[in-house]
């Protein structure tokens, strides 16, 4: 073998390779990659193909084509993608996860493409990245994927005013991922018109909490505050504020300036002390320069929300 | 300078929800209304013609209650937002302006009357500011001035249903009253401190449902005050006093929106821009600290957590009880707090519920005993009416302990309850402590059960309000006696068949009086009437009877519009007949030492036995027609009947039905009697065997 001939010879056995692989769909998605959902790059369709009158949403990943050269020649080598395509259909208003669709549903001319953002984290800390696909309008259901160990799609949470407590295809509406409470899981953070709204936390099974007591909405309301100072984000934890506190925080926020981003890093989990229809206090310790102080942190019920009203 | 002290004493915080379901201003309301006059002083009710304040009920929208439920009712109703924003109008800042005051002054506007000038209208009546949900404002309907005007109509409407109602609407108007009183114990409402309305602010819904509010109530005894106007509960609108609720509240603390700074580089307390007081300092020149104390939180889940906060901590100074509440928790730490400390930047402090904690044994007596004190104001005219010793007139003292001058009415109050003015009046007076005015006119029409004297005009150094000329009502209602006549003396008459008729004066003297008729053995007839022969009838024979009887009857002047008795004796034509009637005073015995109608003890003696004389006889002996008893004579002697008579002649007698046992022989059947007069005997005019009448004296 000279020199050249051994490219050549590799790069068939490349070519074979990729071959095989996309002649053998069944050991396609053999091998679960954490990243699975990411690096499908799904693209999002919407329309109504089983016919009940209620959004259906088909996602199907994009399909990767390889050049491989070969000889002269640069074969096209299609890649296929780490997940499948999938369908989740309506049913009496929940959805059920189709994985993969049929021909069926997948060649369904009521298809059209749809604006969704798509979302990624790890919202159970297992280390695989579930996706969030985040209708960005109110008709278009939102959802949390995961993959599973055999690498096809799972549906684990439909994500609507019902189930959640907010609407994320609100107009107005964007939708991001963080971990707001330190948990090493993802959270959502929803801001309106650029202010931090409100947040909704994952729980260990990666699922998104409907914070459907007073209790929850207020500890709920206190992340959001604490979230919009992590980012520095004065205008968007004022909004947070009560009509009557607004001017006086106004004043300590300005003060606090850049300060305002860190300050949150002392703070501990709030917990629960007086919990009314109106008024939630949260104790929260501060260990600030090696001494702890204990604070009651006062939220109230305005407008149709919880806000802070003393801190 | 912020002191890191850490005592040793725990504070208990987030204590469970207390088991009240009523509005706090309900609870201090009803605390402060049964330490008012109105239940400690059994003659105020009582002085306005009603009964136990426990258990009379007045009406008042719509609801029916007690004195203490009404004024509860009304304390609540006051934060009424259907109509329109009452609260509003629920603020005084005492320190605005050098102490000219202000109400509630939000978004560069005035939005509501200072609290005194709506809930007293001593200045003029008053409408809610005009606003989009109030155009050209409401009236305010339930002011202390409205509730004297509810006290002087429920002393002279007409109707007592009127009445009662306007006693109804005066102790919910008291009720608005009082609500004012406790809100001024509310840091915010002194501080122009804008919260919201609805719902309220962490303070009062920390109140309403975290705290047992009667318990502080019921474990002190703050004395009540007594002022000389009603604003000075409010204020004395002077600087440095902590007398009035607003002045001590609003100089001594601090609220949500009004909280202490810090001094740049010192890091020492100071006030709020605007509110001069409470500021860095006591006011026995010591500084006010931040202090960390311990704090034993209570969680929602039960468990205690040890905790160490900062406050703001100093003195608080009652100048009603010359009191120094000394290390009080006045404000806490923020959450920010450190942050800004670290970049040289003027603190901030927050209200929390050990701060509330600390105070309301401080704020929730004095609010109810400020509550008392202002119900005991609105009541403070105490006034007496009697008789002048002058025939048609009457003595009106004034009983206030303190002058009063205005105008007096009477009214007189029939048996119905209707009340009339009487004539001649008003009469205007200004009377000096104790001070007292006669005042005449024409005896109350007959039937009239009050009287009711009414004031109206000023008591004290209250002002009148500028546009009337009272501000204050009083009034006693007493039971109506007729002038002190004396009765005209016993009365005794006897006649036949003409009978008689005359008036009698039995005078104002309570009591029964009581009368005597003797008709002898043809009967005759007596009929005795109030006042006049067309009055009620007070006592009469059941037609013609004969024989003696004797009546009490009760003597009640003022039930009857009179003092006399109408009597009649009406003659059997027989000019045969002889009566006697005897009438006493109320009061008088007629049969005792002095009897009306003397009587002598009768011993009567029938027949008598002959030798061999067997069996016996009998008959039925009557006199003046009513049976005494069954005559006898038999082979052992007389039989005899003893008998108490009237003396004096015209007595009858008749034995009727004589009969003898078949063997009966040798008995005689005369008969004859003993009377006073002893060892001197009379023979009946007939014996036991004949009819018919026959007359004889008894001596």
């Amino acid at each position: 073998m000279n020199e050249k001939t051994l490219p050549r010879i590799s790069h068939v056995a490349l070519a074979i390779a990729f071959l095989v692989i996309a002649s053998a769909p069944g050991s396609a998605y053999a091998q679960v990659q954490p990243d699975a959902l990411q690096r499908a790059g799904y693209r999002i369709f919407t329309g109504d193909a089983n016919g009940d009158g209620v959004v259906d949403v088909l996602a199907r990943p994009r399909v990767v084509v390889v050049p491989i050269p070969l000889d002269d020649l640069d074969v096209p080598i299609v890649v296929p993608p780490p997940s499948p395509p999938f369908a989740l259909l309506s049913a009496g208003g929940t959805y059920t996860l189709v994985a993969p669709p049929t021909e069926a549903i997948l060649n369904h001319p009521s298809w059209v493409p749809a604006p969704y953002d798509l979302l990624f984290g790890n919202l159970n800390a297992d280390g695989n990245t579930e996706l969030v696909m985040r209708g960005s309008v109110t008709s278009h259901p939102s959802f949390v994927m995961a993959i599973a160990p055999s690498g096809t799609p799972v549906l684990r949470q439909h994500l609507s005013a019902a189930t959640i407590g907010v609407d994320l295809g609100a107009s107005g509406s964007i939708v991001s991922l963080a971990d707001v409470n330190r948990d090493g899981r993802a959270d959502l953070v929803v801001r309106v018109n650029g202010l931090i709204s409100t947040v909704r936390i994952a729980n260990a099974d990666g699922l998104f909490e409907n914070p459907n007591t007073g209790r929850l909405a207020a500890i709920v309301a206190w992340r959001a505050f604490r979230t919009s100072l992590d980012a520095g984000d004065a205008p968007s934890a004022l909004n947070l504020v009560s009509v009557d506190a607004v001017p006086k925080y106004n004043d300590a926020f300005n003060s606090l300036g850049e300060a305002l981003a860190g300050l949150s890093q002392n703070w501990s989990e709030p917990r629960p002390v007086n919990v009314g229809s109106d008024y939630v206090t949260l104790l929260i310790r501060d260990t600030t320069g090696g001494t702890t102080r204990a604070h009651l942190v006062t939220l109230t019920f305005e407008n149709g929300r919880w806000v802070v009203d003393e801190l | 300078m912020k002191k890191a002290i850490i005592f040793a004493a725990s504070l208990l915080v987030g204590l469970p929800a207390a088991a009240y379901e009523r509005g706090t201003h309900n609870v201090i309301s009803a605390h402060g209304a049964s330490r008012s006059v109105v239940y400690t002083d059994p003659s105020l009710l009582a002085d306005l013609g009603y009964g136990d304040p426990n258990t009379e009920l007045f009406p008042s929208s719509g609801s029916t209650s007690t004195a203490q439920g009404l004024i509860g009712i009304g304390a609540v109703r006051e934060d009424d937002l259907t109509v329109f924003k009452r609260p509003f109008n629920h603020f005084y800042d005492p320190q605005f302006n050098n102490h000219q005051g202000r109400g509630l002054d939000a978004f560069v506007a005035f939005v509501g009357h200072p609290s005194p000038d709506w809930a007293i209208e001593d200045r003029t009546d008053v409408l809610s500011i005009s606003a989009a949900s109030s155009p050209g404002g409401h009236p305010q309907l339930w002011s202390y001035r409205d509730g004297q005007r509810h006290l002087l109509n429920a002393l002279v409407m007409a109707q007592p249903n009127d009445r009662r109602a306007s006693m109804g609407a005066m102790f919910e108007s008291l009720g608005h009253v009082v609500h004012h009183i406790q809100d001024m114990a509310q840091p915010q409402h002194t501080r122009n401190d804008t919260h919201r309305f609805s719902p309220a602010n962490w303070y009062e819904h920390y109140t309403e449902h975290f705290v047992n509010v009667g318990s502080y109530l019921t474990a002190d005894n703050y004395p009540i005050p007594g002022f000389e106007t009603a604003r000075e509960y409010w204020t004395n609108a002077a600087a440095g006093r902590y007398r009035g609720m607003a002045d001590f509240t609003a100089q001594n603390y601090v609220s949500h929106d009004t909280g202490f700074r810090t001094v740049i580089g010192t890091g020492a307390p100071t006030n709020a821009p605007g509110f001069p007081l409470p500021n860095g300092t006591n006011l026995n020149g010591t500084p006010r600290t931040i202090e960390a104390r311990n704090v034993s939180v209570r969680l929602e889940d039960g468990t205690f957590s040890a905790e160490t906060m900062d406050f703001v901590v100093g003195n608080v100074f009652d100048e009603h009880t010359n009191a120094v509440h000394g290390g009080k928790l006045l404000a806490s730490g923020s959450l920010l707090d450190r942050a800004l400390v670290i970049r040289n930047r003027s603190r901030i402090f927050t209200m929390s519920s050990p701060v509330f904690d600390d105070n309301y044994p401080i704020l929730l007596p004095r609010a109810e005993a400020f509550s008392a004190g202002l119900i005991n104001h609105f009541f403070r005219g105490r006034l007496n009416i009697r008789r002048h010793g002058n025939p048609q007139t009457w003595t009106i003292d004034n009983l206030s302990g303190r002058p009063v001058s205005g105008t007096f009415n009477v009214l007189h109050e029939n048996s119905a309850g209707v009340r009339n003015f009487v004539s001649g009046g008003p009469w205007t007076a200004s009377l000096g402590t104790g001070g007292t005015f006669n005042v005449s006119f024409a005896e109350p029409p007959a039937g009239t059960r009050k009287l009711v004297v009414v004031f109206q005009g000023r008591i004290g150094s209250e002002p009148a309000a500028p546009d009337s000329n009272w501000f204050a009502a009083a009034g006693k209602v007493i039971n109506y006696t007729l002038p002190p006549v004396n009765c005209a003396g016993r009365r005794l008459d006897e006649g036949s068949s003409a009978g008689v008729e005359y008036i009698h004066e039995l005078g104002t003297g309570s009591g029964s009086f009581r009368m005597q008729f003797e008709a002898f053995g043809i009967p005759d007839a007596l009929v005795v009437r109030a006042g006049n022969s067309s009055g009620p009838v007070l006592l009469q024979t059941n037609g013609l009877v004969s024989g003696f009887d004797e009546w009490s009857t009760p003597h009640d002047p003022v039930a009857l519009g009179t003092t006399k008795v109408h009597v009649r004796v009406n003659g059997n034509p027989d000019t045969g007949t002889w009566w006697e009637l005897a009438l006493g005073c109320p009061g008088e015995n007629l049969n005792g030492s002095n009897p009306a109608m003397p009587k002598a003890f009768v011993q009567f003696r029938f027949g008598s036995a002959l030798q061999g004389a067997m069996g016996s006889c009998s008959a039925d002996f009557y006199i003046d027609s009513v049976f005494r008893g069954t005559a006898y004579a038999s082979s052992s002697g007389f039989g005899t009947m003893s008998l108490f008579l009237t003396k004096g002649p015209g007595h009858y007698g008749e034995f009727r039905n004589f009969r003898c046992d078949p063997f009966t022989r040798n008995i005689l059947v005369g008969a004859d009697f003993e009377d006073s007069v002893p060892g001197h005997r009379h023979k009946l005019p007939k014996r036991m065997n004949q009819t018919g009448l026959f007359l004889f004296d008894v001596h």
